[in-house]
């Protein structure tokens, strides 16, 4: 159980601030974003029917 | 109770951050058992998924290969993760499981991560580990490289997808970005 056994307890700072950011961008845009991209795939649909 | 739970989260979490400060290293003895109880706690209190993404969890992390069939499981989960409110804490778990493949936490971090977030299974908190690691990498990184680095971040950007050297620089404590974001997540409660 390789996870289990990890005992390290560090962060790789340059790294972690680059994904932190990354992933904080990400989660912001989809917030933003998810209710009007469910909006135009609900409307996209609607016109198909 | 959660006066109890309260005070014995924020504990272990002084211990861990005390811990990682002096060795780098947090023994198996103070991550591994708290894990298992709050998983256990939550299994037996009607939050029964838990166990099954666990397992998920441990799966991938032990047969990395095995990545897809994890992924199919979490999604056949979903129904249940949403019922049961565990959202955030399936999310934050495959962030900090993505971040301990690129070798950017450690175990011991990844199952404090784990665990606070199987207890309490909150967005609020799983935002505060967020920012509190930008905020707690942006001092340490800024200590480091002072006016480089935007430079070193830019370039820092090119090589995400690789895992970083077990020998790399820049290595810091990770478990006092817990205990940070843990002390704004009770503030925000008593609020």
């Amino acid at each position: 159980m390789r996870l289990i056994r990890d005992r390290r307890a560090s962060e790789y700072s340059e790294v972690g601030m680059v994904l932190f950011l990354v992933v904080l961008v990400g989660i912001g845009a989809f917030e933003l974003l998810g209710g009007n991209v469910s909006l135009v795939v609900d409307e996209v649909a609607n016109r198909l029917r | 109770m959660s006066i109890i739970l309260y005070i014995a989260v924020s504990v272990w979490l002084l211990w861990l951050s005390i811990a990682d400060i002096r060795k780098g290293e947090v023994s198996n003895w103070l991550t591994v058992p708290p894990l298992l109880l709050a998983v256990t706690w939550q299994t037996v209190h009607d939050k029964w998924v838990v166990a099954f993404l666990f397992a998920l969890v441990m799966l991938i992390a032990e047969w990395p290969s095995s990545w897809p069939l994890g992924m199919a499981g979490i999604a056949g989960l979903w129904r249940y993760v949403v019922d049961q409110g565990l959202e955030a804490t399936m999310m934050s778990w495959m962030i900090v499981l993505i971040l301990w493949f690129l070798n950017v936490l450690g175990g011991a971090d990844v199952k404090a991560v784990m665990t606070l977030m199987v207890l309490f299974p909150d967005s609020r908190l799983a935002w505060l580990l967020l920012l509190s690691g930008v905020a707690v990498s942006f001092f340490y990184a800024i200590r480091r490289h002072g006016k480089s680095l935007p430079r070193v971040l830019w370039a820092t950007l090119g090589t995400i997808h690789r895992p970083v050297a077990d020998d790399a620089s820049g290595k810091a404590p990770a478990m006092p970005v817990l205990a940070l974001a843990w002390g704004a997540y009770l503030f925000v409660r008593i609020l």
